[in-house]
């Protein structure tokens, strides 16, 4: 274990020093792959730390916001803060103004550190709303050049001024890190929180510490690892994943050159690790069914003939099954043709485990994966616990598990099936002293509720709040009826609802790639995404689809009726978490006349004002679809 | 200093039909300049005038004070003056990157056999024309589909990929003959946007042949206007908006 007094920042000092010159951060730019090694980072931070230190007046217990894409910069600033004993919150950069208001207001800092035009221009409009924030720091100053405005700074200028502040031998960092303490609070991370407002989180240095440690000593990383950093750093996994993950084991950490170019950028690293959302995972297979579609017949049935084999091996190591040593050898053989070039396709070639956080993957997502040979690994975690705490185990996996607890952390099940944990990582409390977390003995609930099997797998059935209980009295897990009709590459996503009602019905959005290569290939023509939703052969398609998936389902357990959203469910319109979770209380009251008509009689469906005011006030009508029985 | 491009004079002449009639103007640098008017206005046989394409009839046309109006029009390249063409003028199965690479081709001065070999100053060479052109692939933000062929990009895109080709010969002085023609409208704001960072940030002079009024009024520093050959306008946006000869050759004369 960790010893308590261990911190980031005093890990990054041991790390300059043990490994001076070699790599550990990598960002693209201008196309090429430049690298920052551990020297390099330990050097940047300590300049950052001067300046803010001696130029900002920053002090023990003070809160840095950041807010801005996955950067280098963004990890300098937070050791930076956290070297001197302050602590790091890092925002979504994708918030609106008002939410950032929320966030701002709620942590308190005073000092921000963005990254470009786009956030300096959302602050300065809600400058007003909040008064705490007195400097504004960016690092991207392209557009910038105009903006005169006492709050803002250049990033590289503050470095400089540290270096001119700094004085040679002076060993600024390595005395100012001493003076950390495991206990300190190192982060605020909000809870992707499905209802209400976010919560801020604080994590302590060992927390995060002990959440990684726990993972580690379940999957050994090698200081020569790579890893790619892509989603929101605000977001607890990713946080652990790229800061102290890379801190504590030497591994090296890859920053995509934008967004919208992860998915190249994912195979020229072809990392060994990585971590994502069920939404990126099917979003791969998703492009990967599409071109399967576009390939030749002889490329088609190659994989036709050995995917077979794939899938036997997959389900026979997803259940804990034997297999033949015939279908091993097929399947060998079938590997060294088709599912090392798809694999490498994918970039996912070198990749020793890719872990699922946030949710759970449907089970033929995983199969899928498991069946080319990429370790998909379900977990299971929260802000409040630094992550994961729970992790499929390489050689002992339970299809819809959540896998086995870290070593280091407990699990009981509560009477009505609440899932109880204890481990070192359990947060110390919420940034706001009115947020009183429940002090329940050392153990803390996420709001989940499941069960254990005999041998330590941990089932998650649904969000405690979430479970639907049908007329007949019947307990009912709606994310296991959305996964199911995830499943269909067809549909992206799904909700179901249900509570005290004679059947269930969803609101489907239908994916967009998929259909998008299916059109081209129909020649249907469409302008967006809401045309093609209303597209009648898209409706006959979706219909039986559905119908097809629910066939599988008990009676009491199938949708009956549904309707696919003419727009795509969205973040900003507070239907999704920033981690693409669905927050199913506002989606019930957006869609309230819309789910009640679906209990009507009428095939007709009305979508609520808000939603039509876009359509110049007329009342919209969706047709709503039924589930051949 | 004087003025960027001078133009005097101008006459260009297709047997009996001419195509320009006696214009004159002035571009001061670093300014965006367009130049609108009707159909067969003349517009792109303007440009072809600068970039080299055409030779005028009669009159002459000065860059930084030099004479250009004969010289060949991969001299002109290399003086400072890039253009992006109406119709595109990509390699379709050739990359965005290559197409990009190409376009800078006659600023290369390695030979044959260094080149070929990758030795001494070559090498160097490919190492500094690769980081210009990585800088326009970032400003005009082609990261995602640099290794895509042009070909298979849609419209939209294609645009923008002719406009780095002529960006990415750094130029002092760009023509960029409708960039936005084709486009819907978010793909405009994104084009207007990109000219004005070539105009604040790359402090270069753009020339612009554009439909779209809004976007001229709203971009121009400097308006010339063209109609049947003759430069009925030249001035200010506010300047052109009053001009009465403008508004006819426009909107038409109210019947009396």
């Amino acid at each position: 274990m960790v010893s308590s007094e261990k911190t980031l920042p005093k890990l990054l000092a041991e790390q300059a020093v043990a490994k001076e010159n070699e790599v550990a951060l990598r960002q693209k730019h201008l196309g090429i792959w430049n690298e920052i090694t551990w020297g390099d980072y330990y050097k940047t931070v300590e300049l950052l730390a001067i300046a803010l230190s001696e130029e900002y007046d920053f002090n023990r217990g003070d809160k840095l916001a950041i807010i801005g894409e996955n950067r280098p910069q963004w990890l300098f600033s937070q050791l930076a803060a956290q070297a001197l004993g302050g602590i790091s919150v890092g925002i979504y950069q994708e918030s609106l103004p008002e939410q950032l208001v929320y966030y701002l207001n709620d942590c308190e800092a005073r000092i921000v550190i963005v990254e470009d035009q786009e956030q300096v221009d959302k602050l300065l409009e809600i400058e007003a709303q909040i008064p705490l924030v007195k400097h504004i720091i960016s690092y991207n100053q392209q557009g910038m050049r105009n903006y005169k405005h006492p709050k803002l700074a250049d990033f590289d200028e503050v470095v400089a001024t540290g270096k001119s502040l700094s004085k040679e031998e002076s060993n600024f960092l390595r005395k100012v890190v001493e003076r950390t303490l495991g206990n300190d609070t190192a982060i605020i991370a909000y809870s992707a929180s499905t209802t209400g407002n976010p919560k801020g989180v604080m994590l302590s240095h060992s927390n995060l510490l002990a959440a990684a440690a726990g993972l580690e000593a379940v999957d050994k990383v090698e200081k020569k690892d790579d890893y790619l950093s892509f989603l929101p750093l605000a977001w607890i996994h990713e946080q652990v994943m790229s800061i102290t993950m890379p801190l504590m084991t030497g591994m090296v950490t890859n920053f995509p050159e934008k967004p919208h170019t992860v998915l190249a950028d994912l195979r020229e690293i072809g990392p060994q690790t990585l971590l994502a959302p069920p939404r990126v995972y099917q979003s791969i297979l998703s492009n990967f069914t599409t071109r399967m579609q576009g390939a030749s017949r002889f490329n088609r049935k190659i994989y036709q003939t050995f995917k077979k084999y794939g899938d036997k091996v997959a389900k026979a190591k997803l259940n804990h099954q034997p297999i033949s040593s015939g279908d091993k050898f097929m399947y060998m053989l079938g590997d060294l043709l088709v599912f090392s070039a798809i694999r490498d396709h994918i970039g996912l070639a070198r990749i020793k485990r890719a872990y699922v956080a946030g949710a759970t993957l449907e089970t033929e997502a995983l199969t899928f994966f498991h069946s080319i040979g990429v370790n998909v690994k379900q977990t299971y975690g929260g802000t409040e616990l630094a992550g994961i705490a729970f992790v499929h185990r390489d050689e002992d996996i339970r299809v819809e598990s959540a896998g086995t607890s870290l070593p280091g952390t407990e699990v009981k099940i509560g009477e009505d099936g609440e899932i109880f944990i204890k481990n070192q990582a359990i947060f110390s409390g919420y940034s706001k002293v009115s947020e009183v977390a429940e002090d329940n003995d050392g153990w803390i609930s996420l709001g989940d509720s499941g069960r254990m099997d005999d041998n330590g797998h941990l089932f998650i059935s649904d969000r405690k709040e979430d479970i639907i209980t049908a007329v007949n009295g019947e307990r009912i897990y709606p994310s296991m009826i959305e996964n199911r009709l995830k499943a269909s590459p067809y549909i992206q996503e799904a909700v179901c609802f249900g509570n005290n009602k004679p059947y269930l019905t969803a609101l489907l959005n239908i994916d967009m790639n998929m259909f998008g290569s299916w059109a081209n290939k129909n020649r249907i023509v469409y302008t967006d995404y809401s045309d093609l939703s209303r597209n009648s052969e898209v409706r006959k398609l979706i219909e039986d689809e559905v119908s097809k998936l629910m066939s599988h389902l008990p009676e009491g357990s199938r949708v009956k009726k549904f309707v696919i959203l003419p727009k795509q469910l969205n973040a900003n319109d507070g239907e999704m978490t920033r981690t693409l979770k669905i927050r199913r209380k506002t989606l019930n009251e957006t869609y309230n006349t819309l789910i009640e008509d679906l209990y009507s009689g009428t095939s007709e469906v009305e979508l609520a004002d808000a939603l039509a005011a876009g359509e110049r006030g007329k009342p919209v009508k969706e047709l709503s679809l039924q589930v051949s029985q | 200093m004087g003025p960027i491009l001078e133009v005097k004079g101008l006459h260009l002449q297709f047997g009996g039909v001419k195509a320009l009639d006696d214009v004159s103007y002035h571009i001061e640098k670093g300014e965006i300049f367009s130049l609108i008017g009707p159909n067969g206005a003349g517009k792109t046989s303007m440009l072809n005038c600068i970039s080299g394409l055409y030779q005028p009839t009669d009159g002459s046309i000065l860059f930084k004070g030099q004479e250009i109006t004969h010289m060949k029009p991969y001299k002109r390249t290399t003086l400072g003056i890039a253009r992006a063409f109406q119709n595109i003028a990509l390699f379709a199965h050739m990359s965005v990157l290559d197409n990009l690479k190409l376009g800078r081709h006659t600023l290369m001065n390695s030979g044959m056999i260094s080149g070929g070999l990758y030795v001494g100053k070559a090498s160097k060479e490919e190492i500094d024309h690769r980081r210009e052109v990585e800088e326009v692939i970032e400003f005009l933000e082609l990261q995602d589909i640099r290794h895509t062929p042009v070909g298979k990009l849609p419209y939209g895109l294609q645009k923008r990929v002719e406009v780095g080709r002529a960006l990415a010969l750094g130029p002092e002085l760009i023509l960029l003959d409708e960039p936005m023609a084709g486009m819907n409208s978010s793909e405009k704001d994104m084009m207007a946007r990109m000219i004005l960072d070539m105009h604040e940030v790359k402090g270069m002079t753009v020339v612009l042949i554009e439909h779209d009024l809004g976007i001229v009024m709203n971009l121009s520093h400097h308006i010339a206007v063209l109609d049947f050959g003759k430069q009925i306008g030249f001035g200010t946006p506010e300047e052109i908006q009053k001009n009465p000869a403008v508004i006819k050759a426009y909107i038409g004369e109210e019947a009396i």
